[in-house]
């Protein structure tokens, strides 16, 4: 399988602190990764660099083979350097990359239906056809009455769902999910694990960060362990969850537990 | 159904008070949720890891259903006006959680009478102590739990943010609803029994007589308030007497008010006002949301030049602004456009800006820079992450203000910004001191050539006044309900739906009513033979 996502000696600091030092990956096409670490420790930043939504101070991540949000220039003393890129082309590229965020963040204004179709409506897709695609979505997410709802009448975890609708309007091959079920009660956990379940049965490559450890073990097949901006230790879940080799993987999975 | 069978009902003056025991999922129960969250936010946000929402997501639903806990919500008609729930504590004890009044509620009580029920409600399923905490910035709340009874259990000679979580606890009487423990107060046998079963040590039951008995199954009365009464009649009395004098004193003109209020010179006033408010309105607001958008750009040219604009614009009196655009013209003759120092087109300044523009043009000067920072405060009150979620999406830049900010920000906007449009309604009366002729200048015009009239005139321009507000405020309604369509699960019933609602009501009686009132009064009528 060929890489879907690669991260590249990557480097992010806000003022001082460091909070992605030195990070590669490489995630095949197809595969569900979670990463995991304590609060603080850079998973949510790492996954928003992914789609350029925090720009990397140095390295790259790439998708499909393509730099986000920048290309190599040459410049005129012969030294090769990554620059960003206009904002249209990264605007094309987040297109092609499904984001969900912890606190949903649809558009209160707008009812489910018009924010599932918003993306691919702005994307140039007739206003009819979006909308027959975002029913479909909506349907998949067992939503398929609720198209009318604006978000403030639907319960967190249909909030979620609808969120998850929208980030596949674009039909993007890769969908990021940050923390997609810390803000839920309890209860509504599972309806929005089990959409993400299907997702990831269906081939689309997923990264998800998350604290549901039953969760990554039971559908990742990769786990990355975050500490500190590094990668403490990665590989698949019966090794990095059930047998860490690190004190600190060790020391966190055993508060979450 | 189950939800509804327990109910208990109670009247008062304001209108029925109804009990409900509910899921705490259920959706009747999310605005009180909600504002708990909002509150909590509000006071406790900087301590709070996580929100309040973390904080009131801590415990499962089963705590706060029977036979753990319970959940319960007042109404008071058809409107939630406060609630409150238990939970299990250890074996004996429950403890409180969420009481909440609602905020247009406060000040009545309401919580007392949540936490009263609650506490029956305990003791009817055998719990003999209640516990509570509140936080140090709840005044109010532990006021409420000192008047029931409460005890404190922190040192209350130290300052409320010294003591941090306030824990209250107390322990219950053994009530007449305590029926299935044995445990009847006055009864000698059950008295007996008390002790047998160990809890001598405990306060005896308060017993009431018969006669007290007897009120149990009464209402409550309310209490009166005389003073209110005494208070609202002196008011009256006075604004009866300035009432008076508007038909006694033959000064105040009114057939000369008549004459002048629909009279072609008023109307032609009013006309002008009516379109340099109009205009300037338009033109502010447009011109409000470019200068916004300047100050909030990146382009650190752009954003100085719009601080700079809106720093001379709010500093400059309306009136000279006026002035001095009316004597623009012996200033610069001729004004142009062209490139700098090279060739110009020019025309004469008289030809472009008549007396009208002038008046517009120093209107919307200034009222752009009030209107764009009330634009800028809306925009950055909108969420950041609504930002990213765009952006996610891979929305252009202007759709993700357009489609996505301005809407959200337009809810804090519309209030502000038709506070400006009757303040510019009020400024347009200084276009007189440029010799142009409104509603004022008019009504001053006319006042020196019938000067007998002054008063009448006067109050013809009061008169038009007031109602040009009063049509703003009607917009403004409608407008605010259409921008609130977000962030509200329903909206309330318009003043005009009201009274329809009303009017339909009135004959028919309890068979006619809207349909958004039926659910609930269906509710009561189950309560009521229920019991």
């Amino acid at each position: 399988m060929s890489a879907a996502i690669g991260v590249h000696g990557a480097v992010k600091a806000f003022g001082d602190q460091v909070v992605i030092d030195g990070v590669d990956l490489s995630l095949p096409a197809g595969s569900v990764t979670v990463v995991l670490g304590p609060s603080g420790s850079g998973k949510s930043t790492l996954l928003r660099t992914i789609n350029h939504l925090e720009p990397l101070d140095r390295g790259v991540v790439t998708v499909g083979g393509e730099t986000i949000g920048v290309r190599l220039r040459t410049g005129r003393d012969g030294r090769v350097r990554y620059q960003e890129l206009p904002e249209r082309h990264i605007r094309r590229q987040r297109s092609r990359i499904g984001f969900v965020f912890q606190h949903f963040e649809l558009f209160p204004h707008l009812t489910a239906l018009e924010n599932v179709a918003e993306g691919p409506v702005a994307a140039g897709v007739p206003v009819a056809a979006a909308r027959a695609r975002a029913q479909e979505l909506l349907e998949r997410v067992g939503l398929g009455d609720r198209g009318v709802s604006r978000p403030r009448q639907l319960s967190g975890g249909q909030q979620q769902r609808v969120a998850i609708a929208r980030a596949l309007a674009l039909d993007p091959s890769v969908v990021l999910l940050d923390e997609p079920t810390s803000a839920l009660d309890p209860e509504l956990v599972g309806e929005v694990l089990g959409v993400v379940r299907d997702l990831a049965a269906s081939g689309t490559t997923l990264v998800v960060v998350t604290h549901e450890v039953a969760f990554a073990r039971e559908v990742a097949d990769h786990v990355v362990f975050l500490d500190h901006g590094r990668v403490v230790e990665q590989g698949p879940p019966a090794r990095v969850i059930d047998a860490p080799q690190h004190a600190r993987t060790r020391d966190f999975l055993s508060r979450v537990r | 159904m189950t939800d509804t069978a327990d109910v208990t009902t109670r009247s008062t003056r304001r209108g029925e008070l109804v009990f409900r025991v509910v899921h705490p999922d259920d959706p009747a129960a999310a605005p009180l949720l909600a504002d708990l969250e909002r509150e909590y936010d509000a006071r406790y946000g900087d301590q709070l890891d996580g929100g309040a929402a973390a904080e009131l997501a801590r415990y499962p639903a089963e705590d706060f259903v029977a036979p753990r806990g319970v959940f319960l919500l007042l109404h008071e008609d058809d409107r939630l006006v406060a609630g409150g729930a238990f939970m299990p504590h250890d074996d004996e004890t429950v403890e409180l959680k969420r009481i909440w009044t609602a905020p247009g509620a406060r000040g009545r009580g309401l919580a007392g009478r949540v936490v009263a029920e609650l506490e029956e409600e305990a003791r009817r399923r055998g719990s003999r102590r209640v516990v509570l905490t509140t936080g140090p910035r709840q005044p109010e709340a532990v006021a409420l739990y000192r008047r029931a009874g409460y005890t404190p259990l922190y040192d209350v000679t130290r300052p409320a943010e010294e003591v941090g979580v306030h824990a209250f606890e107390k322990t219950l009487a053994p009530g007449p609803a305590d029926g299935d423990r044995g445990t009847r107060p006055g009864h000698p046998a059950g008295a007996t029994r008390a002790a047998e079963g160990g809890r001598a040590s405990r306060p005896v039951a308060p017993t009431i007589d018969a006669a007290a008995r007897a009120a149990l199954d009464r209402p409550v009365l309310p209490l009166r308030h005389p003073v209110r009464w005494i208070a609202a009649a002196v008011v009256l009395v006075l604004l009866l007497n300035g009432v008076e004098t508007l038909f006694t004193n033959p000064a105040w003109g009114w057939p000369a008010v008549g004459k002048w209020l629909f009279s072609p010179a008023i109307l032609t006033g009013l006309q002008l006002t009516l379109v340099a408010t109009g205009l300037s309105a338009v033109i502010s607001f447009a011109g409000g949301v470019l200068v916004a958008l300047a100050r909030l750009s990146r382009n650190p040219v752009l954003s100085g030049l719009a601080w700079g604009y809106v720093w001379l614009f709010r500093s400059v009196p309306l009136i000279l602004v006026l002035v001095f655009l009316y004597n623009l013209g012996s200033l610069y003759p001729t004004i142009g456009i062209g490139v700098p120092f090279g060739p110009q087109v020019t025309v004469p300044t008289a030809d472009v800006l008549g007396d009208l523009a002038i008046g517009v043009l120093a209107l919307s000067l200034s009222e752009v820079a009030y209107a764009s920072e009330i634009v800028r405060a809306g925009v950055l009150a909108v969420d950041h992450g609504q930002l990213e979620a765009a952006r996610a999406l891979g929305l252009p830049p202007r759709r993700q203000f357009v489609r996505v900010v301005l809407p959200q920000a337009l809810r804090s906007i519309v209030p502000a910004f038709v506070n400006q449009v009757v303040g510019l309604l009020k400024a347009s009366s200084l276009l007189f001191y440029v010799s142009l002729l409104d509603l004022f200048g008019v009504v001053q015009n006319l006042s020196s050539t019938y000067p007998t009239d002054i008063i009448p005139l006067l109050v013809v321009a009061t008169l038009w006044y007031l109602a040009l507000t009063s049509a703003v405020s009607v917009v403004q309604y409608h407008v605010e309900r259409w921008t609130n369509r977000g962030s509200a699960r329903s909206l309330p019933p318009t003043p005009w739906q009201r009274v329809r609602g009303a009017v339909r009501r009135r004959p028919g009686g309890a068979g006619r009513l809207p349909s958004s009132a039926r659910g609930a009064r269906v509710l009561t009528a189950d309560a009521r033979s229920a019991r």
